[in-house]
């Protein structure tokens, strides 16, 4: 017992203020990729090529593809692409995703916000993900991000749930158990789609053996874009949709 | 298919890849590749020494044959009926997944159970498959970086040295030393950050909340060490055809340095308690126990074939990199439970920090990447890196272009499922998440 107050007294308090003051992320952290297209040689499309997730064309950037790698900044011969530093980025439609049109995530209708707002539960639910959104989905229960003290909670049953936070392409595998999942969650309900394999398959793309993501199997109320998100890109993005962060 | 009835020894050499012919050969001249072939069906496997300059194997592995699918889905698949049935009147079955309770990849697990207790648990993957080897043909290409990043998310470090050093392997392509540091630094931060997460939840299923709680937090601040090298939590982009991504100055060194006797102060802290709760002790020791002998027959590799006594880590039998120079002492125990998992993961804890405390302070100086020039036509080389889980093998083939004909990729996860089958039997099944998360092994990796 006293071991344990011990400890307690050399851990600390380590629960991090959310959304004031604006949290530190590491200075190579990598948030939306900014393209100075005024930089750009004429003809050159080696971004383009280089995206192993043909996130870019000649005009627009899709964080839904995206996998905040560094290939396209390596490729480019001028160095007009960097990326930012900033972890906001989910959106509420598949196509606010497309940079340079990018749309920051609103809340949800007054309704559902009446019913969520305080309150929200949600299943998880991993198709075919690789464990890297799971596990920075997870660590928003740690007493770092507290994701309680939102009044969010993950459940262990979709019947308990108001929604589903999907992470995964899809696999064929795990169709039909998602949409099972889906059915036995009480309506109203979300769908929270959560990396870049939810959102449009990521680096599985195109591959027969999944869905290029839930967006054509469920209707997807938040979009958390990455590879993965990082936790705080997961807990902003969820924020935003109850309405409890509205800022720019 | 390669099969090993080549008796003549091969002499390892300067040469970065083999032949099949010489990759049979040197199945057959060395007694450590024959004890690296850890699955019954030899037949199907060939293995491979790839030569570094005449000294030392380079890294084995088992090769799979083409036309089999074995390797996709041995456990019963989606929807299968044909699980193994236990029949009497008081005997019930209980069906787990694929969707699980808590925040986890999918799978199906399927309990004949006596009462509280477990006659035998069968567990059906192949949820999480994804296409990955079927997609790996006729590469590299952009994309196939990213396939070895998301392999195993949790291990993207580990698959992807693997596939470096294969890559590099064919191409003749020697990494420079800082390289080679710094991929052993980034390893060793993958493995402290799993271990420690391990032991909190270990800690957690047994009701102990205060180390469940610290070591939360604790794997996190492993996870943003990792980040301060690359930017991602997870080594997404640190680990390069050639080398490294990033190079880490004097002040970023520094930094880390801070972190990590800072973390490991109150990782320390954090998990001593378990040991001096005789709660969590009694619920650890005898719980899901696996014996030396059947560890050996099942082919267990990683922290559970450590914890059962075996002295199995590629660092120490077949180092490649950095570890050929900076031995980290294996660490095992002989209780084969879920202490000894525990406890080797605490061991391996304090070791992977002396190792980054010893590299970090002696950085060689130079480049971090160099460049990798076509890979040899018709070649066949094998890659094991000793991940945080355990042993990734990687085998790749190529064609006549030079292209991958057949790439094979094996998480130790491949072996371990069938420990944790072994493990459950005559347990109770309320011990299951213990035992489970004391192996914690990959869906994905599996499934592929």
């Amino acid at each position: 017992m006293l071991r344990n107050i011990a400890a307690r007294l050399q851990q600390g308090h380590r629960t991090v203020p959310f959304p004031e003051p604006a949290p530190t992320l590491p200075d190579r952290f990598r948030g939306a990729p900014i393209m100075d297209r005024a930089k750009c040689p004429a003809g050159c499309r080696n971004c383009i090529e280089a995206c192993p997730t043909g996130a870019i064309t000649a005009n627009t950037l899709d964080l839904g593809r995206c996998l905040f790698c560094t290939d396209c900044v390596e490729a480019c011969p001028t160095g007009a692409i960097s990326h930012s530093n900033d972890y906001r980025l989910a959106t509420r439609r598949r196509d606010d995703l497309i940079l340079p049109t990018f749309q920051l995530a609103r809340a949800l209708d007054e309704k559902t916000r009446q019913l969520f707002g305080r309150s929200l539960k949600l299943r998880q639910v991993s198709a075919g993900g690789c464990n890297g959104c799971e596990a920075d989905v997870n660590v928003l229960n740690t007493l770092v991000f507290d994701l309680g003290r939102f009044g969010i909670q993950f459940v262990a049953s979709p019947r308990h749930a108001d929604g589903l936070l999907v992470t995964g392409p899809v696999s064929a595998n795990m169709k039909t158990a998602l949409l099972k999942t889906y059915e036995a969650t009480p309506a109203p309900k979300l769908v929270i789609a959560v990396g870049a394999c939810a959102i449009s398959g990521g680096p599985f793309l195109g591959h027969p053996e999944q869905h290029n993501g839930i967006n054509d199997l469920l209707p997807v109320d938040l979009f958390v874009p990455g590879c993965p998100p990082h936790p705080f890109t997961i807990l902003d993005g969820l924020l935003r949709l109850l309405g409890r962060i509205e800022t720019r | 298919m390669l099969t090993a009835h080549n008796t003549q020894p091969v002499h390892r050499n300067a040469l970065p890849a083999l032949t099949a012919a010489e990759f049979r050969a040197a199945l057959d001249a060395d007694a450590r590749v024959g004890a690296l072939l850890r699955l019954s069906e030899s037949e199907w496997f060939a293995a491979l020494i790839n030569g570094r300059d005449g000294t030392v194997g380079f890294g084995v592995c088992p090769v799979i044959s083409p036309e089999s699918d074995r390797w996709l889905n041995p456990f019963p698949p989606h929807g299968a009926e044909n699980f193994h049935r236990v029949e009497g009147g008081e005997v019930h079955e209980v069906a787990v997944g694929p969707v699980h309770a808590g925040i986890i990849e999918p799978g199906h697990f399927r309990f004949q159970c006596h009462g509280e207790e477990v006659l035998r648990l069968e567990i059906a993957l192949g949820y999480q498959h994804r296409g990955i080897e079927n997609a790996l043909v006729g590469g590299p290409d952009k994309r196939t970086l990213h396939y070895m990043e998301t392999l195993a998310g949790d291990t993207t470090i580990g698959h992807a040295t693997a596939y470096c050093q294969a890559i590099e392997a064919l191409a003749g392509c020697r990494v420079p030393a800082r390289a080679q540091a710094l991929r052993g630094i980034a390893l060793e931060l993958e493995r402290l950050a799993n271990h420690t997460g391990d032991l909190g939840a270990l800690a957690g299923d047994v009701g102990y909340l205060p180390t469940m709680s610290f070591c939360g937090r604790l794997r996190g601040d492993f996870l943003n060490m990792t980040a301060l090298l690359c930017g991602n939590r997870f080594g997404r982009g640190l680990i390069r055809p050639g080398g490294v991504g990033f190079d880490v100055d004097s002040d970023r060194a520094r930094e880390l340095l801070a972190r990590l006797d800072r973390t490991y102060r109150d990782t320390a802290n954090a998990v001593n308690l378990l040991w001096n709760t005789s709660s969590v002790r009694s619920r650890f020791e005898n719980t899901g126990a696996v014996s030396k002998q059947d560890a050996l027959a099942l082919g267990l590799v990683g922290v559970a074939a450590r914890a059962c006594g075996l002295e199995r880590d590629v660092r120490h039998e077949l180092p490649t990199g950095i570890y050929q120079f900076a031995q980290i002492p294996v660490s095992t125990y002989h209780t084969g439970d879920v202490f000894g998992r525990a406890y080797v993961r605490w061991m391996e804890i304090q070791r992977s920090v002396a190792f980054i405390r010893e590299q970090l302070a002696a950085l060689p100086p130079g480049p971090t990447r160099a460049t990798v020039g076509p890979l040899a036509p018709n070649r066949a080389v094998a890659s094991l890196v000793e991940a945080w889980r355990g042993e990734v093998c990687h085998v790749a083939l190529t064609d006549e272009r030079g292209r991958f004909e057949k790439y094979k990729v094996v998480d130790p996860s491949f072996h371990n499922w069938n420990g944790l089958a072994l493990a459950l039997r005559g347990q109770q099944i309320s011990d299951f998440p213990l035992c489970n998360k004391s192996f914690n092994l990959s869906y994905c990796g599996y499934d592929l």
